[in-house]
């Protein structure tokens, strides 16, 4: 089986694990992402946190950072992505098992682990992934936001815009990436208004302009605070310096949408329905 | 030598107990070592300052390591151009629902609609019973997710937008080989092709394989 499943009771090792670091680096690695780290041969890594490499050396010999040489400055992600899948998936033949780890969450925005599972799978090595603390996780936490009240809709920001998805406007949304929307050129340069000019288009076709957003960044570091950011859609080219890539936009829902089905309602605490439900 | 800053600022991650001390009594955990007044101040506050500081530490480290300069010598990345990805046209309509009244045996008035579909936006001549009709944007994403020779399995997504055509703006649509960020990398034959090689290479010749499957399985082309 290529893709394996996870089982508490497993001992025999896969060719290659993909895990997440966290965001708040090193606070939230799992025990389980722990236990492969230090039975891996190798750990190639992709992260920004600053004693990353400091940790992972101290649960396995031979580290390799992928960051510094994966990203120059405006030239295209998608070559970034390629360059660390090659790498991986080049390490697990020579010494398997590895593991790739990645800032947040390992399939959560970004794209070389759906590579490296493809490549893996026409080269007939295994891959297991992780699961993980993504910057969701974090944000659900610090704004205190239940995806079951209002449900939850979840763009990446260019994509949005590439694709037109509409907004429901009674429904929380997610918007990622926001701070790197309009382009796949890497770049850590500030941005200029013009970058959200078609964004807040976008967003006007669904709310008013003096609705509040809330950006939101998670904390990478133990000392450092994490960032909101209130301002209206009117607002936003106003805080394009601040928008950094690692900023999440939380678009709260105008309004609650009120019960529609009365006969369901009426039967939520019933017994008989209840009954009706179960054996 | 990594400087003050830097031994501090890691420290705080690694060292549990430290962290407490920097969080509860900074100025006992600055002593030993040589922060500045401005750090210090950015210390005490974590407020949004603190990406710079964490910046200058990350770059120092990169610019030490030996893997950015091997980096320098010669270029990492894939050199192969990305050809457009295969892509089909657009599909937008226009589903007009039209309410109308009629009778039931009983005499009794039953409340209908009439359902068409038109192109997108609606001709100028279309619009006159806009009074009475609604009208529906359908937009239809068609994806070729397994391209192969003369045939292809294509996926379609489609959104419908529930607004009054006054307030739709129609625009052109989006060029969708430019727009398309692949996330699920289609099977082809030149993947297949592309994985045998890697297979069969030296451990020497094998990275430039592997960037050539790379590239087989995000355009469906082989490099070769």
């Amino acid at each position: 089986m290529h893709s394996r499943t996870r089982c508490g009771r497993e001992t025999k090792l896969t060719d290659i694990y993909m895990v997440g670091l966290g965001i708040l680096n090193v606070d939230q690695i799992t025990k389980e992402t722990e236990h492969v780290l230090r039975h891996s041969q190798e750990v190639l890594f992709v992260d920004t946190g600053i004693a990353t490499r400091r940790y992972l050396e101290s649960l396995c010999p031979r580290v390799t950072p992928l960051y510094e040489t994966s990203y120059r400055e405006s030239e295209c992600r998608l070559a970034s992505y390629d360059h660390m899948a090659v790498r991986v998936i080049e390490a697990a033949f020579h010494h398997r098992p590895i593991t790739f780890a990645m800032g947040g969450h390992p399939v959560v925005g970004a794209e070389a682990p759906f590579l490296i599972h493809e490549m893996a799978r026409l080269l007939k090595l295994e891959v297991q992934t992780l699961p993980a603390v993504s910057a969701m996780d974090c944000l659900f936490a610090e704004l205190m936001l239940d995806p079951c009240l209002a449900g939850l809709q979840t763009f990446e920001a260019t994509d949005l815009l590439l694709r037109q998805y509409p907004l429901q406007a009674d429904v929380p949304a997610l918007i990622w990436q926001v701070g790197a929307v309009e382009t796949r050129l890497h770049t850590l340069r500030p941005s200029t208004p013009a970058r959200f000019e078609r964004f807040q288009r976008h967003l006007l076709r669904y709310y008013p302009a003096n609705h509040q957003l809330v950006a939101y960044y998670a904390t990478p570091h133990p000392l450092m605070r994490s960032q909101q950011l209130t301002f209206s859609i009117a607002e936003l080219g106003n805080f394009a310096k601040q928008l950094h890539v690692g900023f999440t936009l939380f678009i709260p829902p105008v309004g609650s949408r009120p019960i529609v089905d009365q006969d369901l309602r009426d039967k939520l605490d019933q017994r008989d329905h209840l009954n009706r439900l179960t054996r | 030598m990594p400087n003050d800053l830097e031994m501090f600022l890691k420290r705080t991650v690694l060292d549990q107990a430290f962290r407490e001390l920097a969080r509860t009594d900074p100025e006992v955990a600055f002593q030993g070592f040589e922060l500045t007044a401005e750090e210090q101040d950015i210390l005490r506050h974590g407020d949004e300052r603190m990406l710079n500081l964490l910046g200058r530490v990350l770059q120092a480290d990169w610019q030490l390591s030996p893997e950015s300069a091997a980096h320098t010598e010669s270029s990492p990345v894939s050199t192969v151009p990305e050809p457009d990805a295969p892509s089909l046209p657009l599909v937008d309509l226009t589903l007009r629902l039209t309410p109308f009244v009629s009778e039931t045996e009983d005499g009794d008035p039953a409340y209908r609609f009439a359902a068409s579909l038109h192109p997108w936006p609606m001709p100028d001549a279309a619009q006159a019973d806009a009074n009475v009709a609604v009208d529906f944007h359908i937009h239809i994403v068609p994806t070729i997710i397994r391209p192969s020779g003369a045939s292809a399995q294509v996926s379609y997504a489609a959104t419908i937008d529930g607004r009054m055509r006054d307030d739709l703006t129609p625009e052109t649509p989006a060029d969708a080989s430019s727009s398309v960020v692949p996330r699920y990398f289609g099977h082809s034959l030149a993947a297949e092709q592309a994985s045998k090689a890697v297979l069969e290479a030296t451990p020497s010749e094998r990275r430039a394989k592997l960037h050539a499957l790379a590239h087989a399985l995000r355009t469906g082309d082989q490099v070769d």
